[in-house]
Protein backbone atom coordinates (compact mmCIF):
# COMPACT_ATOMS: atom_id res chain seq x y z
CA UNK A 1 0.00 0.00 0.00
CA UNK A 2 2.84 2.37 0.81
CA UNK A 3 4.37 1.37 -2.50
CA UNK A 4 1.17 2.21 -4.32
CA UNK A 5 1.01 5.55 -2.50
CA UNK A 6 4.57 6.30 -3.55
CA UNK A 7 3.84 5.62 -7.19
CA UNK A 8 0.56 7.47 -7.19
CA UNK A 9 2.14 10.55 -5.61
CA UNK A 10 4.99 10.36 -8.07
CA UNK A 11 2.56 10.17 -10.99
CA UNK A 12 0.53 13.15 -9.79
CA UNK A 13 3.60 15.25 -9.03
CA UNK A 14 5.00 14.49 -12.47
CA UNK A 15 1.70 15.31 -14.15
CA UNK A 16 1.68 18.72 -12.50
CA UNK A 17 5.33 19.58 -12.80
CA UNK A 18 6.17 18.31 -16.28
CA UNK A 19 4.11 20.82 -18.32
CA UNK A 20 5.20 23.71 -16.14
CA UNK A 21 8.87 22.89 -16.27
CA UNK A 22 8.65 22.14 -20.00
CA UNK A 23 7.27 25.62 -20.59
CA UNK A 24 9.84 27.16 -18.28
CA UNK A 25 12.68 25.26 -19.91
CA UNK A 26 11.51 26.36 -23.37
CA UNK A 27 11.33 29.96 -22.25
CA UNK A 28 14.81 29.89 -20.72
CA UNK A 29 16.49 28.22 -23.67
CA UNK A 30 14.57 29.76 -26.59
CA UNK A 31 13.11 33.11 -25.66
CA UNK A 32 15.15 34.45 -22.79
CA UNK A 33 17.96 36.67 -23.89
CA UNK A 34 20.47 38.17 -21.54
CA UNK A 35 19.39 40.73 -19.02
CA UNK A 36 19.01 41.30 -15.34
CA UNK A 37 15.47 39.92 -15.30
CA UNK A 38 16.53 36.60 -16.78
CA UNK A 39 19.40 36.58 -14.33
CA UNK A 40 16.97 37.02 -11.45
CA UNK A 41 14.82 34.18 -12.78
CA UNK A 42 17.79 31.85 -13.06
CA UNK A 43 18.88 32.74 -9.54
CA UNK A 44 15.37 32.05 -8.28
CA UNK A 45 15.41 28.60 -9.84
CA UNK A 46 18.81 27.87 -8.35
CA UNK A 47 17.61 28.96 -4.91
CA UNK A 48 14.51 26.82 -5.25
CA UNK A 49 16.60 23.79 -6.16
CA UNK A 50 18.90 24.21 -3.18
CA UNK A 51 16.19 24.84 -0.60
CA UNK A 52 16.16 22.25 2.17
CA UNK A 53 13.32 19.86 1.53
CA UNK A 54 12.01 20.38 5.07
CA UNK A 55 11.40 24.02 4.29
CA UNK A 56 9.56 23.09 1.12
CA UNK A 57 7.51 20.61 3.11
CA UNK A 58 6.68 23.19 5.77
CA UNK A 59 5.68 25.67 3.11
CA UNK A 60 3.41 23.05 1.58
CA UNK A 61 1.98 22.37 5.04
CA UNK A 62 1.25 26.05 5.57
CA UNK A 63 -0.16 26.80 2.14
CA UNK A 64 -1.92 23.65 0.98
CA UNK A 65 -2.81 21.84 4.17
CA UNK A 66 -3.90 24.84 6.23
CA UNK A 67 -4.56 27.76 3.90
CA UNK A 68 -6.27 25.82 1.11
CA UNK A 69 -7.74 23.31 3.58
CA UNK A 70 -6.69 20.25 1.61
CA UNK A 71 -5.68 18.59 4.87
CA UNK A 72 -3.03 15.90 4.93
CA UNK A 73 -3.71 14.53 1.51
CA UNK A 74 -2.20 13.19 -1.64
CA UNK A 75 -2.88 16.41 -3.48
CA UNK A 76 -0.94 18.47 -0.90
CA UNK A 77 1.91 16.00 -1.09
CA UNK A 78 1.95 16.07 -4.86
CA UNK A 79 2.01 19.87 -4.89
CA UNK A 80 4.88 19.95 -2.39
CA UNK A 81 6.77 17.43 -4.48
CA UNK A 82 6.09 19.63 -7.49
CA UNK A 83 7.88 22.55 -5.85
CA UNK A 84 10.75 20.25 -5.14
CA UNK A 85 10.76 18.82 -8.64
CA UNK A 86 10.25 21.95 -10.73
CA UNK A 87 13.76 23.42 -10.59
CA UNK A 88 15.43 20.05 -11.23
CA UNK A 89 13.25 19.32 -14.24
CA UNK A 90 13.51 22.84 -15.60
CA UNK A 91 17.27 22.69 -15.45
CA UNK A 92 17.52 19.34 -17.18
CA UNK A 93 15.00 20.31 -19.87
CA UNK A 94 16.78 23.59 -20.52
CA UNK A 95 20.11 21.78 -20.78
CA UNK A 96 18.84 19.20 -23.21
CA UNK A 97 17.13 21.86 -25.33
CA UNK A 98 20.34 23.83 -25.49
CA UNK A 99 22.25 20.79 -26.70
CA UNK A 100 20.21 20.83 -29.91
CA UNK A 101 22.36 22.43 -32.62
CA UNK A 102 21.26 25.83 -33.84
CA UNK A 103 21.11 24.64 -37.45
CA UNK A 104 18.02 22.62 -36.55
CA UNK A 105 16.23 25.78 -35.51
CA UNK A 106 17.38 27.65 -38.59
CA UNK A 107 16.07 24.82 -40.74
CA UNK A 108 12.70 25.10 -39.04
CA UNK A 109 12.56 28.86 -39.36
CA UNK A 110 13.53 28.75 -43.02
CA UNK A 111 10.45 26.63 -43.69
CA UNK A 112 8.42 29.65 -42.65
CA UNK A 113 6.97 28.20 -39.45
CA UNK A 114 6.98 30.17 -36.24
CA UNK A 115 9.54 29.87 -33.52
CA UNK A 116 7.08 28.12 -31.22
CA UNK A 117 6.25 25.53 -33.87
CA UNK A 118 9.94 25.01 -34.50
CA UNK A 119 10.43 24.33 -30.82
CA UNK A 120 7.48 21.96 -30.57
CA UNK A 121 8.03 20.01 -33.76
CA UNK A 122 11.75 20.16 -34.33
CA UNK A 123 13.71 20.96 -31.20
CA UNK A 124 11.77 18.97 -28.61
CA UNK A 125 11.82 15.65 -30.51
CA UNK A 126 15.53 16.13 -30.96
CA UNK A 127 15.99 16.84 -27.25
CA UNK A 128 13.58 14.14 -26.10
CA UNK A 129 16.12 11.55 -24.92
CA UNK A 130 17.71 14.13 -22.63
CA UNK A 131 14.34 15.29 -21.38
CA UNK A 132 13.16 11.75 -20.67
CA UNK A 133 16.26 10.75 -18.79
CA UNK A 134 15.99 13.98 -16.82
CA UNK A 135 12.39 13.15 -15.96
CA UNK A 136 13.22 9.62 -14.87
CA UNK A 137 16.15 10.73 -12.74
CA UNK A 138 13.92 13.39 -11.20
CA UNK A 139 11.37 10.67 -10.55
CA UNK A 140 14.02 8.75 -8.65
CA UNK A 141 14.70 11.74 -6.42
CA UNK A 142 11.01 12.34 -5.81
CA UNK A 143 10.37 8.69 -5.10
CA UNK A 144 12.73 8.65 -2.15
CA UNK A 145 11.76 12.07 -0.84
CA UNK A 146 10.29 11.96 2.61
CA UNK A 147 10.98 15.21 4.45
CA UNK A 148 8.73 17.23 2.18
CA UNK A 149 5.93 14.74 2.62
CA UNK A 150 5.72 14.23 6.38
CA UNK A 151 3.64 17.34 6.89
CA UNK A 152 1.83 17.37 3.55
CA UNK A 153 0.82 13.85 2.58
CA UNK A 154 0.64 12.76 6.20
CA UNK A 155 1.96 9.79 8.09
CA UNK A 156 -1.02 7.51 8.08
CA UNK A 157 -2.34 5.09 5.53
CA UNK A 158 -6.05 4.44 6.06
CA UNK A 159 -7.57 1.24 4.79
CA UNK A 160 -8.21 1.36 1.10
CA UNK A 161 -10.75 -0.45 -0.97
CA UNK A 162 -8.98 -1.50 -4.12
CA UNK A 163 -12.23 -2.49 -5.80
CA UNK A 164 -13.40 1.10 -5.69
CA UNK A 165 -11.95 3.17 -8.49
CA UNK A 166 -14.11 6.26 -8.08
CA UNK A 167 -11.63 9.06 -7.42
CA UNK A 168 -14.15 11.06 -5.36
CA UNK A 169 -14.65 8.33 -2.79
CA UNK A 170 -12.46 8.68 0.30
CA UNK A 171 -11.75 4.95 0.43
CA UNK A 172 -10.75 4.68 -3.19
CA UNK A 173 -7.01 4.39 -3.88
CA UNK A 174 -7.35 7.15 -6.49
CA UNK A 175 -8.89 9.73 -4.19
CA UNK A 176 -6.53 12.71 -4.15
CA UNK A 177 -7.86 13.98 -0.83
CA UNK A 178 -6.97 11.00 1.33
CA UNK A 179 -3.82 11.00 3.49
CA UNK A 180 -1.12 8.75 2.16
CA UNK A 181 2.08 7.53 3.69
CA UNK A 182 4.80 6.70 1.20
CA UNK A 183 7.49 4.10 1.52
CA UNK A 184 10.19 6.59 2.49
CA UNK A 185 8.00 8.25 5.12
CA UNK A 186 7.12 4.83 6.48
CA UNK A 187 10.78 3.95 6.99
CA UNK A 188 11.35 7.19 8.82
CA UNK A 189 8.26 6.86 10.97
CA UNK A 190 8.79 3.37 12.26
CA UNK A 191 12.40 4.14 13.08
CA UNK A 192 11.65 7.44 14.77
CA UNK A 193 8.79 6.11 16.86
CA UNK A 194 10.12 2.68 17.59
CA UNK A 195 6.87 1.15 18.76
CA UNK A 196 6.76 -1.60 16.18
CA UNK A 197 8.68 -4.68 17.34
CA UNK A 198 9.80 -5.68 13.85
CA UNK A 199 10.83 -2.14 12.86
CA UNK A 200 14.28 -3.17 11.71
CA UNK A 201 13.05 -5.96 9.48
CA UNK A 202 10.31 -3.82 7.99
CA UNK A 203 12.57 -0.89 7.30
CA UNK A 204 15.29 -3.12 5.85
CA UNK A 205 12.76 -4.55 3.44
CA UNK A 206 11.33 -1.16 2.59
CA UNK A 207 14.82 0.27 2.08
CA UNK A 208 15.63 -2.59 -0.28
CA UNK A 209 12.51 -1.87 -2.30
CA UNK A 210 13.39 1.82 -2.48
CA UNK A 211 16.93 1.16 -3.62
CA UNK A 212 15.82 -1.36 -6.24
CA UNK A 213 13.25 1.06 -7.61
CA UNK A 214 15.83 3.85 -7.78
CA UNK A 215 18.23 1.47 -9.52
CA UNK A 216 15.53 0.58 -12.03
CA UNK A 217 14.86 4.27 -12.66
CA UNK A 218 18.54 4.82 -13.35
CA UNK A 219 18.76 1.95 -15.81
CA UNK A 220 15.48 2.94 -17.44
CA UNK A 221 16.74 6.48 -17.90
CA UNK A 222 19.58 5.23 -20.07
CA UNK A 223 17.61 2.61 -21.99
CA UNK A 224 14.53 4.66 -22.78
CA UNK A 225 16.60 7.68 -23.69
CA UNK A 226 18.49 5.73 -26.35
CA UNK A 227 15.40 3.92 -27.55
CA UNK A 228 13.30 7.04 -28.01
CA UNK A 229 16.15 8.80 -29.72
CA UNK A 230 16.37 6.06 -32.33
CA UNK A 231 12.59 6.10 -32.82
CA UNK A 232 12.08 9.82 -33.09
CA UNK A 233 15.01 10.84 -35.24
CA UNK A 234 16.48 9.51 -38.41
CA UNK A 235 19.74 8.75 -36.69
CA UNK B 1 -12.25 48.70 -52.05
CA UNK B 2 -10.02 45.96 -53.27
CA UNK B 3 -6.95 47.83 -52.05
CA UNK B 4 -8.46 48.00 -48.59
CA UNK B 5 -8.92 44.26 -48.55
CA UNK B 6 -5.33 43.67 -49.60
CA UNK B 7 -4.19 46.19 -47.05
CA UNK B 8 -6.18 44.45 -44.34
CA UNK B 9 -4.80 41.07 -45.36
CA UNK B 10 -1.26 42.36 -45.27
CA UNK B 11 -1.66 43.94 -41.87
CA UNK B 12 -3.41 41.01 -40.26
CA UNK B 13 -1.21 38.80 -38.20
CA UNK B 14 -0.37 35.51 -39.83
CA UNK B 15 -1.35 32.24 -38.23
CA UNK B 16 2.26 31.55 -37.42
CA UNK B 17 2.63 34.86 -35.62
CA UNK B 18 -0.43 34.13 -33.51
CA UNK B 19 0.83 30.69 -32.58
CA UNK B 20 4.17 32.22 -31.76
CA UNK B 21 2.57 34.78 -29.49
CA UNK B 22 0.49 32.19 -27.70
CA UNK B 23 3.47 29.88 -27.23
CA UNK B 24 5.56 32.69 -25.87
CA UNK B 25 2.81 33.60 -23.42
CA UNK B 26 2.48 29.99 -22.24
CA UNK B 27 6.15 29.52 -21.62
CA UNK B 28 6.39 32.91 -19.92
CA UNK B 29 3.50 31.98 -17.65
CA UNK B 30 5.38 28.83 -16.60
CA UNK B 31 8.50 30.72 -15.67
CA UNK B 32 6.48 33.36 -13.86
CA UNK B 33 4.82 30.62 -11.83
CA UNK B 34 8.18 29.28 -10.66
CA UNK B 35 9.36 32.74 -9.62
CA UNK B 36 6.06 33.26 -7.85
CA UNK B 37 6.56 30.01 -5.93
CA UNK B 38 9.99 31.13 -4.75
CA UNK B 39 8.63 34.50 -3.63
CA UNK B 40 5.71 32.79 -1.90
CA UNK B 41 8.00 30.42 0.00
CA UNK B 42 10.10 33.31 1.23
CA UNK B 43 7.07 35.39 2.13
CA UNK B 44 5.29 32.66 4.07
CA UNK B 45 8.29 31.36 5.96
CA UNK B 46 9.51 34.88 6.74
CA UNK B 47 6.13 36.08 7.94
CA UNK B 48 5.81 33.04 10.20
CA UNK B 49 9.40 33.10 11.37
CA UNK B 50 9.47 36.80 12.19
CA UNK B 51 6.35 36.48 14.31
CA UNK B 52 8.52 35.19 17.15
CA UNK B 53 10.35 38.48 17.22
CA UNK B 54 7.49 40.89 16.54
CA UNK B 55 4.54 39.15 18.05
CA UNK B 56 6.13 37.30 20.96
CA UNK B 57 8.76 39.95 21.59
CA UNK B 58 11.79 37.71 21.57
CA UNK B 59 15.11 39.43 21.08
CA UNK B 60 16.77 38.36 17.81
CA UNK B 61 20.19 38.27 19.37
CA UNK B 62 19.00 36.23 22.34
CA UNK B 63 17.33 33.84 19.95
CA UNK B 64 20.58 33.24 18.15
CA UNK B 65 22.90 33.12 21.15
CA UNK B 66 21.02 31.67 24.15
CA UNK B 67 21.73 28.10 25.00
CA UNK B 68 18.52 26.75 26.48
CA UNK B 69 15.67 25.67 24.28
CA UNK B 70 12.40 25.04 26.08
CA UNK B 71 9.74 27.13 24.37
CA UNK B 72 6.86 25.30 26.01
CA UNK B 73 7.71 26.15 29.63
CA UNK B 74 8.25 29.44 31.41
CA UNK B 75 11.90 30.03 32.21
CA UNK B 76 13.44 31.81 35.21
CA UNK B 77 13.01 35.22 33.55
CA UNK B 78 9.25 34.73 33.34
CA UNK B 79 9.51 34.13 29.64
CA UNK B 80 9.82 30.92 27.66
CA UNK B 81 13.38 30.24 26.64
CA UNK B 82 14.04 30.07 22.95
CA UNK B 83 17.77 29.91 22.51
CA UNK B 84 18.51 28.31 19.16
CA UNK B 85 22.26 28.12 19.63
CA UNK B 86 22.41 24.34 20.26
CA UNK B 87 20.60 23.62 17.01
CA UNK B 88 22.67 26.11 15.05
CA UNK B 89 25.89 24.69 16.47
CA UNK B 90 24.69 21.15 15.77
CA UNK B 91 23.79 21.94 12.19
CA UNK B 92 27.05 23.71 11.47
CA UNK B 93 29.25 21.13 13.13
CA UNK B 94 27.79 18.12 11.32
CA UNK B 95 27.88 20.04 8.05
CA UNK B 96 31.47 21.20 8.35
CA UNK B 97 32.77 17.90 9.72
CA UNK B 98 31.07 15.98 6.92
CA UNK B 99 32.52 18.34 4.33
CA UNK B 100 35.99 18.13 5.86
CA UNK B 101 35.91 14.33 5.87
CA UNK B 102 34.36 14.04 2.42
CA UNK B 103 36.67 16.43 0.56
CA UNK B 104 39.86 14.33 0.44
CA UNK B 105 37.93 11.22 -0.54
CA UNK B 106 36.05 13.10 -3.24
CA UNK B 107 39.20 14.62 -4.70
CA UNK B 108 41.00 11.28 -4.62
CA UNK B 109 38.14 9.44 -6.29
CA UNK B 110 37.74 12.16 -8.89
CA UNK B 111 41.43 12.15 -9.72
CA UNK B 112 41.35 8.40 -10.08
CA UNK B 113 38.40 8.62 -12.44
CA UNK B 114 39.81 11.37 -14.61
CA UNK B 115 43.61 11.27 -14.56
CA UNK B 116 44.69 7.80 -13.53
CA UNK B 117 42.20 5.26 -14.80
CA UNK B 118 40.03 7.38 -17.03
CA UNK B 119 38.75 4.45 -19.09
CA UNK B 120 37.43 1.80 -16.79
CA UNK B 121 37.36 4.09 -13.76
CA UNK B 122 34.83 6.34 -15.39
CA UNK B 123 32.90 3.45 -16.88
CA UNK B 124 32.42 1.69 -13.56
CA UNK B 125 32.47 4.48 -11.03
CA UNK B 126 30.24 6.96 -12.85
CA UNK B 127 27.09 4.78 -12.77
CA UNK B 128 27.84 3.85 -9.16
CA UNK B 129 28.08 7.50 -8.19
CA UNK B 130 24.89 8.33 -10.12
CA UNK B 131 23.16 5.61 -8.18
CA UNK B 132 24.52 6.79 -4.84
CA UNK B 133 23.23 10.30 -5.54
CA UNK B 134 19.80 8.84 -6.15
CA UNK B 135 19.53 6.74 -3.00
CA UNK B 136 16.83 8.22 -0.76
CA UNK B 137 18.05 9.92 2.38
CA UNK B 138 15.87 7.83 4.69
CA UNK B 139 17.75 4.78 3.50
CA UNK B 140 21.01 6.44 4.52
CA UNK B 141 19.40 7.28 7.83
CA UNK B 142 18.28 3.71 8.33
CA UNK B 143 21.74 2.37 7.56
CA UNK B 144 23.19 4.92 9.95
CA UNK B 145 20.76 3.80 12.61
CA UNK B 146 21.41 0.10 12.20
CA UNK B 147 25.15 0.13 11.40
CA UNK B 148 26.87 3.36 12.38
CA UNK B 149 25.16 4.00 15.72
CA UNK B 150 25.85 0.52 17.19
CA UNK B 151 29.43 0.69 15.91
CA UNK B 152 30.02 4.01 17.66
CA UNK B 153 28.34 2.67 20.78
CA UNK B 154 30.75 -0.27 20.82
CA UNK B 155 33.86 1.75 20.13
CA UNK B 156 33.34 4.95 22.12
CA UNK B 157 30.61 3.97 24.56
CA UNK B 158 27.64 6.20 25.26
CA UNK B 159 24.45 5.85 23.29
CA UNK B 160 26.03 6.09 19.89
CA UNK B 161 23.67 8.84 18.88
CA UNK B 162 25.38 12.14 18.30
CA UNK B 163 27.28 14.43 16.04
CA UNK B 164 29.76 11.73 15.05
CA UNK B 165 27.01 9.46 13.74
CA UNK B 166 25.41 12.39 11.93
CA UNK B 167 28.74 13.27 10.38
CA UNK B 168 29.22 9.72 9.12
CA UNK B 169 25.81 9.56 7.52
CA UNK B 170 26.16 12.97 5.92
CA UNK B 171 29.65 12.14 4.72
CA UNK B 172 28.36 9.13 2.82
CA UNK B 173 25.48 11.19 1.54
CA UNK B 174 27.41 14.13 0.16
CA UNK B 175 30.42 12.14 -1.07
CA UNK B 176 28.88 11.23 -4.46
CA UNK B 177 27.64 14.79 -5.01
CA UNK B 178 31.02 16.33 -4.26
CA UNK B 179 32.84 13.66 -6.27
CA UNK B 180 30.82 14.10 -9.43
CA UNK B 181 31.16 17.89 -9.27
CA UNK B 182 34.91 17.54 -8.74
CA UNK B 183 35.08 15.24 -11.75
CA UNK B 184 33.31 17.87 -13.83
CA UNK B 185 35.71 20.54 -12.58
CA UNK B 186 38.76 18.45 -13.48
CA UNK B 187 37.31 17.62 -16.88
CA UNK B 188 36.89 21.32 -17.52
CA UNK B 189 40.66 21.95 -17.18
CA UNK B 190 41.88 22.34 -20.76
CA UNK B 191 44.16 19.52 -21.93
CA UNK B 192 46.86 21.92 -23.11
CA UNK B 193 47.56 22.73 -19.46
CA UNK B 194 48.54 19.11 -19.02
CA UNK B 195 50.55 19.10 -22.23
CA UNK B 196 52.39 22.28 -21.24
CA UNK B 197 53.24 20.86 -17.84
CA UNK B 198 54.43 17.60 -19.35
CA UNK B 199 56.55 19.55 -21.86
CA UNK B 200 58.28 21.21 -18.92
CA UNK B 201 59.37 17.79 -17.76
CA UNK B 202 56.90 17.37 -14.91
CA UNK B 203 55.83 13.89 -13.96
CA UNK B 204 52.20 12.96 -14.14
CA UNK B 205 51.71 13.33 -10.40
CA UNK B 206 53.39 16.74 -10.43
CA UNK B 207 51.12 17.78 -13.29
CA UNK B 208 48.07 16.49 -11.49
CA UNK B 209 48.79 17.96 -8.10
CA UNK B 210 50.26 21.33 -9.11
CA UNK B 211 48.55 22.20 -12.39
CA UNK B 212 45.29 20.32 -12.80
CA UNK B 213 44.12 20.55 -9.21
CA UNK B 214 45.17 24.19 -8.96
CA UNK B 215 43.22 25.07 -12.08
CA UNK B 216 40.18 23.14 -10.87
CA UNK B 217 40.02 24.80 -7.43
CA UNK B 218 36.96 27.03 -8.11
CA UNK B 219 35.00 24.08 -9.46
CA UNK B 220 36.00 21.85 -6.56
CA UNK B 221 35.07 24.53 -4.03
CA UNK B 222 31.69 24.90 -5.70
CA UNK B 223 31.21 21.17 -5.34
CA UNK B 224 32.11 21.26 -1.66
CA UNK B 225 29.80 24.16 -0.89
CA UNK B 226 27.07 22.42 -2.85
CA UNK B 227 27.56 19.32 -0.76
CA UNK B 228 27.48 21.42 2.41
CA UNK B 229 24.23 23.02 1.33
CA UNK B 230 22.78 19.58 0.85
CA UNK B 231 24.08 18.40 4.23
CA UNK B 232 22.77 21.49 5.98
CA UNK B 233 19.27 21.00 4.68
CA UNK B 234 19.19 17.26 5.14
CA UNK B 235 16.56 16.39 7.69
CA UNK B 236 15.47 12.83 8.14
CA UNK B 237 18.76 10.98 7.87
CA UNK B 238 20.32 13.24 10.47
CA UNK B 239 17.26 13.28 12.66
CA UNK B 240 17.35 9.49 12.87
CA UNK B 241 20.91 9.28 14.18
CA UNK B 242 21.69 12.47 16.06
CA UNK B 243 19.74 11.78 19.23
CA UNK B 244 17.53 14.88 19.28
CA UNK B 245 18.51 16.53 22.51
CA UNK B 246 18.22 20.28 22.30
CA UNK B 247 21.32 21.09 24.31
CA UNK B 248 24.79 22.25 23.46
CA UNK B 249 26.79 19.14 22.54
CA UNK B 250 29.66 18.51 24.96
CA UNK B 251 31.53 16.16 22.68
CA UNK B 252 31.12 14.36 19.40
CA UNK B 253 29.25 11.37 20.78
CA UNK B 254 26.74 13.08 23.05
CA UNK B 255 23.24 13.50 21.67
CA UNK B 256 22.63 16.79 19.93
CA UNK B 257 20.17 18.23 17.47
CA UNK B 258 20.15 20.22 14.27
CA UNK B 259 17.79 22.83 12.93
CA UNK B 260 16.18 20.32 10.62
CA UNK B 261 15.84 17.57 13.21
CA UNK B 262 14.03 19.83 15.66
CA UNK B 263 11.77 21.01 12.86
CA UNK B 264 10.75 17.56 11.68
CA UNK B 265 10.12 16.18 15.12
CA UNK B 266 8.57 19.28 16.64
CA UNK B 267 6.26 21.00 14.25
CA UNK B 268 3.60 18.33 14.31
CA UNK B 269 3.29 18.52 18.09
CA UNK B 270 2.80 22.25 18.48
CA UNK B 271 -0.27 24.41 18.06
CA UNK B 272 -0.39 26.80 15.15
CA UNK B 273 0.26 30.39 16.24
CA UNK B 274 1.68 29.56 19.66
CA UNK B 275 5.18 30.60 20.68
CA UNK B 276 6.59 27.08 20.35
CA UNK B 277 5.29 26.91 16.83
CA UNK B 278 6.52 30.37 15.91
CA UNK B 279 9.95 29.59 17.30
CA UNK B 280 10.11 26.52 15.09
CA UNK B 281 9.20 28.66 12.10
CA UNK B 282 12.03 30.98 13.05
CA UNK B 283 14.33 27.97 12.84
CA UNK B 284 12.95 27.30 9.38
CA UNK B 285 13.71 30.91 8.50
CA UNK B 286 17.30 30.48 9.70
CA UNK B 287 17.52 27.38 7.51
CA UNK B 288 16.16 29.27 4.54
CA UNK B 289 18.59 32.14 5.00
CA UNK B 290 21.51 29.73 5.34
CA UNK B 291 20.65 28.01 2.07
CA UNK B 292 20.53 31.49 0.53
CA UNK B 293 24.00 32.17 1.91
CA UNK B 294 25.31 28.90 0.46
CA UNK B 295 23.86 29.93 -2.87
CA UNK B 296 25.58 33.29 -2.76
CA UNK B 297 28.89 31.63 -1.86
CA UNK B 298 28.57 29.30 -4.84
CA UNK B 299 27.85 32.23 -7.15
CA UNK B 300 30.75 34.19 -5.70
CA UNK B 301 33.18 31.31 -6.20
CA UNK B 302 31.84 30.72 -9.68
CA UNK B 303 32.26 34.38 -10.56
CA UNK B 304 35.83 34.43 -9.28
CA UNK B 305 36.66 31.27 -11.19
CA UNK B 306 35.23 32.71 -14.40
CA UNK B 307 37.48 35.77 -14.23
CA UNK B 308 40.67 33.78 -14.63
Amino acid sequence: MQLFNSFYLLLLAMLISLPISLGAGIFLSEYAGKGWLVDVVRTAIEILSSLPSVVVGLFGFLLFVIQFKFGFSIISGALALTMFNLPLLTRSIEDSLEQVPFSQREAGLSLGISRWETVIHVVIPEALPGIISGVILGAGRVFGEAAALIYTAGQSAPALNFGDWNPFDIQSPLSPLRPAETLAVHIWKINAEGIQPDATAVSAGASAVLIIVVLLFNLLARRIGNFVYRKMTAA
Amino acid sequence: MQEDQIRAAMLRKSRAAKIEQRGRAISFACIALIVLVVIAIFYFVASKGLATFYHNGVNVWEFLSKKSWSPSTIGPHGKPEVGALPMIVGSFSVTFLAAVVATPFAIGAALFMTEIASNWGAKILQPVIDLLVGIPSVVYGFIGLSVVVPAIRNVFGGTGFGILAGTFVLFVMILPTVTSMTVDAIHAVPSYYRSASAALGATRWQTTSRVVLRAAVPGILTGIVFGMARAFGEALAVQMVIGNAAMLPKNLISPASTLTSVLTSGIGNTVMGSLENNALWSLALVLLLMSLVFNLVIRWIGGRGALK
